[in-house]
């Protein structure tokens, strides 16, 4: 079976967005399509664009030329700032008269609850805490903020799922108990609630607590207890975000000790940077050794140098030098060194666990050893992050869904899913050409600064259109090798009839637009949306003067005096065809406004533009003298003016007088 | 279409004779539909010269290749080493593609393999005859769509000359005489008054006679976009 | 008057006129002409020399001209448009008038795959030129006389006085285009035509009639072509393969047969009985094409056989050759009667 090629980001993306795409229709301004295209397969947008970990971003192949483009930055304007509203989510199915317990109401949980119920089925979910979001809550909310949570739960809830809070399960309810009060099937995403611990001498004393219960605390509201100095262990992200707490909260000393090197390090790059920018001291390669004590509270820490991690195989093996200790003084000890899951509610159940009490559940169907229950999320996977949560609740109710169905619990096919090769070197050194000057990576700020509009649309522009690219319909093709002489890329593959290589082809369009046989589309981009666009201008361009103004998309500055505009999506990709087909339609004046050669998404498009105008007023002006079609180049800084003539003599003539 | 004719073995091989190493190139396109340089030709005459210089005991290697179409550079230049490599190139393809060939490779020496005949369509099975002279300054509005340059004898441009005879032309009597189908079909559409009209002489500056032609379409900027300025072109 | 030529005065006047072919030779022998001028001199009111017809090398029709001048003999020079471009063709034109040459036949030429029908090896391989057609060079010689102006546009000094002709198929394919083809010429310029050998008078006389119909026999002056034939076998092979000539089977039979074993002095006496009939028939195709109206002469071609001509002129009644006063365009000379 041959595997499907996909575009880095989205092959990288546990929930396959399709973030090259929204990244492009934001670019273009279509803030609305772009809204549906995150929403097809992610329930928790407002909350990915805040905390996703972002595996698009890393595998991201403009990263490859520069910066990755901001896809997370993009979710976060679309679903913030851009004016659209969320997507209405799809019709639910109708009734099955099935019902499902879902059972904790965390982004897995939520997920498979949402899944299931537009599919037909009846959910109920059943949460311990007092309200929903799970481990959502304990994010910070300088990281998460709380409008964002309740945004994505509130249109989650909405599709018809019952919510029942404080009720815990294993202790308030049991999945017997469900099963028998008429649930047909049984989902169990409780995540990891419980906090590992570290068994040295002194543990235990009173401000020595592990991360989750202490944020839970924090963020939850109920209790606040920071110390002076305050020494978090752990590395990873939550760590972070516990010492990045604690010092918002006053602690005037804190220390983020592990045993990894800085490197080394699992929290997200960059992490590191902003809590020492806060004051927080980063301590790696240090191992707690033992907690010293005094009346009952903890007094300092006593910490041995790390000599290693990880062995040769990479594995988890830290060995230790005694010898080396260092003392630090410190009042609160906050362990955040990893989360294991409760399994106290399969006691008692059919459910079972192995000998070392994990539960036992199949990764491939989610199925324990109970016909009818399924783990979900981080209980069925251990750690994980939010958005590998929400791909796990999908592939559980999918699960389910087909077990209510037709009885037999089968595994989904596997994702046979490959992404997109990596740039050759010499499409890397003509795309540098081609692009704009990189993008100086963002100074580190607080927080994640939010795009404004025209950031976002730029930003979205430098997508390179993975697999979006040219298709050539081979019926068509005459091998006339115009394509392959204007690629800018050599993405075209010479044989008895072109084929555009897809790794290569950045979907400049370029190639559609001289194609002497009409024999090219651009995957993502239909020119057919265009020349559809193009036909319906009548009405309003021969109003009046006759005028249109045709804009490029994706300039971001307005200041065009005209009528009548419409914009396209790069004006070199426009055929002379279409633009004649305007005259015929009655314009009798169309003004060009290309991109800045600075700005331009391929450099120096324009000049494509220029010589697309000179070739209509070429064959126009022979039929149809008083036809004008003049190309307007915005004014940037030391670029010669292409204003027409008159504006210039008048310009002159105003600097005489 | 270009239509090609197979030049006869005996000259090929007297013209090859002193060369050992040899590429046998043929075009894809028009010399591939005429049966004169496709691949067909191409591997039918690698087997045909190497057998004839087996006879002679000679050691002259014959490799074929054939490309999509010879006249565009881009499909040979994937060949372009083996070409090199070569002592000399029998090209199958029409002197366009012949000519562009030698131009390209410099060193290497090109030898036709085929003669290029005329300019012309299929004419029904196993024929094709020649349709346009590429005179450049297409008249053919006014003799109802048949070239009197390409298809009469004596290129005259007023009607039939006094040797035509049932229709036919009087170099030969299986040439048919382009003047007697012009008056045919100007008949046949009850436009016989438009003959009357006494056609000028010919400018011949835009045939072969104005001396070797050339297109520019520089309204087409047809350029790699910035890699290539398009002012500097 | 366009260039007070003999054959134009001769025209002019309402006479019948006729016209007699001379062959130049292979060779530069200008002597050969001069004879065949002899024999002419008398018997014709101009007589043709031909351009390398069946594209054969021969002493050109420009030189032939001059030196039929020369012999006191008028001469009608013939321009094919196969071997010289229209710079030569006007340069030549320009010559020849200035030699005195004042009539001009303008013919496509044979094309140079014939080679005297394969008797002999020709010129196959020339590049053949027709930068124009006949029907052009008609329109070129006519504005260069009246306009003084070369084609293209350029002046000449002065204008270029010239009778000028054309050859005409009246019989040949396609037959109902062949008027027009007549009418394109006519309007080119063609003061006077020459027409493909006659044999089928009825035929002609058909075509004789569109032609009056069109109003050209006024326009232009039909001189009907009579090809002298030597042998059944010479009808029979223009008959079959000579474009536009078709010969009635009465004519063929006139012939004696000679048997394949004949004794070389019975074929002898068989070619001497052939010629006589074939000159005969000449002179009964004259009379018969006479009596057309719009018919305002005759052709004579005796191929190779320039003695014959002669012989036919005075047994056609249409000696003696009448001779016009120069530029006298009242009542025609009474000393002349066509008919005696």
């Amino acid at each position: 079976m041959t595997s499907q090629v996909l575009p880095p980001c989205q092959a990288a993306c546990p929930v396959r967005t399709d973030g090259g795409r929204y990244a492009r229709l934001v670019a273009e301004g279509r803030y609305a399509e772009a809204y549906e295209v995150i929403c097809r397969t992610n329930p928790f947008p407002s909350v990915c664009a805040h905390i996703c970990l972002r595996p698009c971003e890393s595998h991201c192949r403009r990263g490859e030329l520069d910066s990755s483009v901001a896809i997370r930055a993009l979710k976060r304007f679309v679903t913030e700032a851009s004016g659209a509203k969320r997507p209405q989510p799809p019709d639910r199915k109708p009734a099955t008269g099935s019902r499902v317990a879902v059972v904790g109401a965390g982004p897995a949980g939520l997920t498979a609850a949402r899944d299931l119920r537009l599919a037909g089925h009846e959910v109920s979910v059943f949460e311990h805490l007092d309200r929903p979001g799970g481990m959502l809550n304990v994010i910070p909310r300088y990281r998460l903020p709380q409008a964002a949570v309740d945004a994505d739960i509130d249109a989650i809830l909405a599709v018809g799922i019952d919510v029942t809070y404080k009720c815990q399960i294993g202790r308030d309810v049991t999945v017997d108990a469900l099963l028998e009060k008429g649930f047909d099937a049984a989902i169990v995403a409780t995540g990891l609630s419980r906090s590992r611990g570290i068994a040295v001498p002194g543990f235990g004393g009173q401000r020595f607590t592990a991360a989750i219960p202490w944020m839970t605390d924090v963020w939850l509201g109920s209790k606040v207890d920071v110390g002076r100095r305050v020494a978090v262990i752990g590395g990873g992200n939550v760590a972070v975000d516990v010492a990045r707490t604690a010092r918002r909260l006053g602690a005037e000393f804190v220390a983020l000790i592990c045993l990894e090197s800085r490197e080394e390090m699992p929290a997200e790059p960059g992490e590191l940077e902003l809590s020492e920018a806060e004051g927080i001291h980063v301590m790696p390669r240090a191992a707690l050794k033992r907690v010293l004590n005094r009346d009952g509270a903890i007094a300092a820490l006593e910490l041995m140098a790390v000599v290693s991690v990880f062995d040769e195989a990479g594995r988890f093996r830290p060995t230790y030098d005694p010898s080396r200790i260092r003392t630090l003084a410190a009042d609160m000890a906050i362990l955040s060194i990893g989360q294991a899951p409760d399994r106290s509610w399969a006691e008692g159940t059919a459910v079972q666990t192995d000998e070392r009490g994990r539960i036992v559940a199949s990764r491939d169907t989610h199925l324990t050893s109970h016909p009818r229950v399924f783990l979900a999320g981080e209980s069925l996977r251990g750690p994980g992050n939010a958005i590998q949560a929400v791909a796990d609740g999908h592939r559980a109710a999918e699960i389910a869904s087909r077990f209510l169905e037709t009885g037999h619990v089968s595994a989904p096919a596997p994702d046979d899913v490959r992404p997109l090769d990596a740039f050759p070197p010499d499409v890397m050194a003509n795309l540098r050409t081609m692009h704009s000057p990189a993008r100086e990576p963002e100074p580190f700020a607080e927080t994640e600064p939010s795009l404004d509009e025209a950031e976002a649309r730029r930003e979205g522009d430098r997508c390179l259109g993975c697999l979006a690219g040219a298709v050539i319909d081979t019926d068509k093709c005459a091998s006339c090798l115009t394509c392959f002489r204007v690629c800018p890329l050599d993405a075209v593959e010479i044989g008895e009839v072109m084929t555009a290589n897809p790794v290569r082809c950045q979907a400049c369009g370029l190639c559609a637009s001289v194609c002497p046989a009409g024999a090219i589309s651009l995957s993502y981009w239909e020119g057919a949306e265009l020349t559809e666009a193009l036909q319906s201008v009548p009405g309003s361009a021969t109003e009046a003067d006759g005028s249109l103004a045709l804009v490029c998309r994706y300039r971001a500055e307005g200041g065009i005096e005209a009528t009548n505009v419409l914009t396209v999506p790069c004006l070199a990709r426009l055929k002379p065809v279409d633009v004649l087909r305007l005259f015929r339609q009655g314009c009798r004046s169309i003004s060009l406004y290309p991109c800045a050669e600075e700005d331009c998404k391929y450099g120096a498009a324009w000049r494509n533009v220029q010589v697309i105008a000179d070739y209509v007023r070429n064959v126009v002006q022979r039929v149809w003298p008083e036809a004008a079609i003049d190309l307007y180049l915005p004014e940037t800084v030391g670029y010669p003016s292409a204003a027409p003539q008159e504006d210039q003599d008048d310009r002159r003539k105003a600097e005489r007088d | 279409m270009i239509v090609v004719k197979q030049k006869e073995i005996d000259w090929i091989l007297d013209r090859l004779a002193s060369f050992h190493k040899v590429v046998v190139l043929g075009c894809g396109e028009c010399a591939t539909v005429c049966f004169g340089g496709g691949e067909r030709e191409v591997e039918e005459l690698c087997c045909a010269l190497q057998l004839a210089v087996q006879e002679k005991d000679e050691a002259a290697e014959f490799h074929g290749l054939t490309c999509e179409r010879v006249c565009d550079w881009e499909f040979v230049e994937p060949f372009a080493d083996t070409l090199r490599d070569a002592d000399a190139v029998l090209s199958l393809a029409c002197g366009a593609g012949s000519n562009l060939l030698a131009d390209k490779l410099e060193t290497v020496r090109v030898i036709p393999g085929v003669d290029t005949i005329f300019l012309g369509a299929n004419a029904g099975p196993d024929r094709w005859t020649e349709m346009c002279a590429a005179c450049g300054d297409c008249i053919i509005d006014q003799t109802f769509g048949i070239c009197p340059v390409a298809r009469c004898a004596k290129t005259l441009m007023n009607g039939p000359c006094g040797g035509s005879k049932d229709g036919m032309c009087e170099i030969r009597d299986d040439v048919e005489c382009a003047w007697a189908k012009i008056v045919e079909r100007a008949r046949a559409l009850g436009r016989l008054d438009e003959l009357e009209r006494i056609i000028p002489p010919k400018d011949w500056s835009t045939a072969r006679d104005g001396g070797q032609r050339a297109l520019e379409r520089a309204d087409l900027g047809i350029r790699r976009l910035c890699t290539e300025d398009l002012d500097e072109g | 008057m366009k260039a007070e030529s003999n054959l134009e005065k001769v025209i002019d006047a309402g006479h019948f006129a006729v016209t007699a072919e001379l062959g130049p030779p292979m060779s530069s022998a200008g002597g050969v002409v001069r004879e065949k001028a002899d024999i002419l001199r008398g018997y014709a009111d101009a007589v043709n020399i031909t351009d390398c017809q069946t594209a054969v090398v021969r002493l050109s029709s420009i030189a032939s001209a001059a030196i039929l001048l020369q012999e006191g003999v008028e001469p009608v020079m013939q321009m094919t448009v196969r071997d010289r471009n229209r710079i030569a063709i006007q340069a030549d034109i320009l010559g020849a008038a200035a030699l005195g040459i004042k009539n001009c036949l303008c013919i496509a030429g044979d094309h140079q795959s014939f080679g005297a029908a394969g008797k002999l090896s020709g010129h196959p391989g020339a590049k053949n030129v027709y930068d124009i057609d006949s029907i052009q060079l008609l329109d070129i010689l006519r504005k260069m006389r009246d306009e003084s102006v070369q084609q293209g546009g350029d002046p000449l000094e002065c204008p270029t006085p010239l009778f000028i002709g054309a050859a005409w198929t009246p019989m040949g394919d396609p037959v109902d285009f062949r008027i027009v083809r007549l009418a394109k010429k006519v309007a080119a310029g063609a003061d006077f035509i020459q027409t493909q050998g006659i044999y089928d008078v009825k035929q002609f006389a058909d075509v004789m009639e569109h032609v009056r119909h069109r109003g050209l026999h006024e326009k232009t002056a039909i001189l009907a072509g009579i090809i002298v034939p030597k042998s059944a076998g010479m009808l029979r092979y223009m008959n079959a393969s000579v474009a536009g000539v078709s010969v009635p089977d009465e004519l063929i039979k006139r012939f004696p047969k000679v048997a394949k074993d004949a004794s070389p002095e019975e074929k002898k006496a068989a070619r001497a009985k052939s010629q006589e009939i074939g000159k005969q028939i000449a002179v009964e195709l004259i009379e018969q094409v006479r009596e057309i109206e719009g018919v305002r002469g005759v052709h004579i071609q005796a191929i190779e056989w320039e003695p014959a001509v002669p012989d036919i002129v005075k047994a056609a009644a249409l000696l003696p050759r009448p001779t016009v006063a120069p530029t006298d365009t009242d009542a025609p000379d009474p000393s002349v009667d066509s008919a005696s």
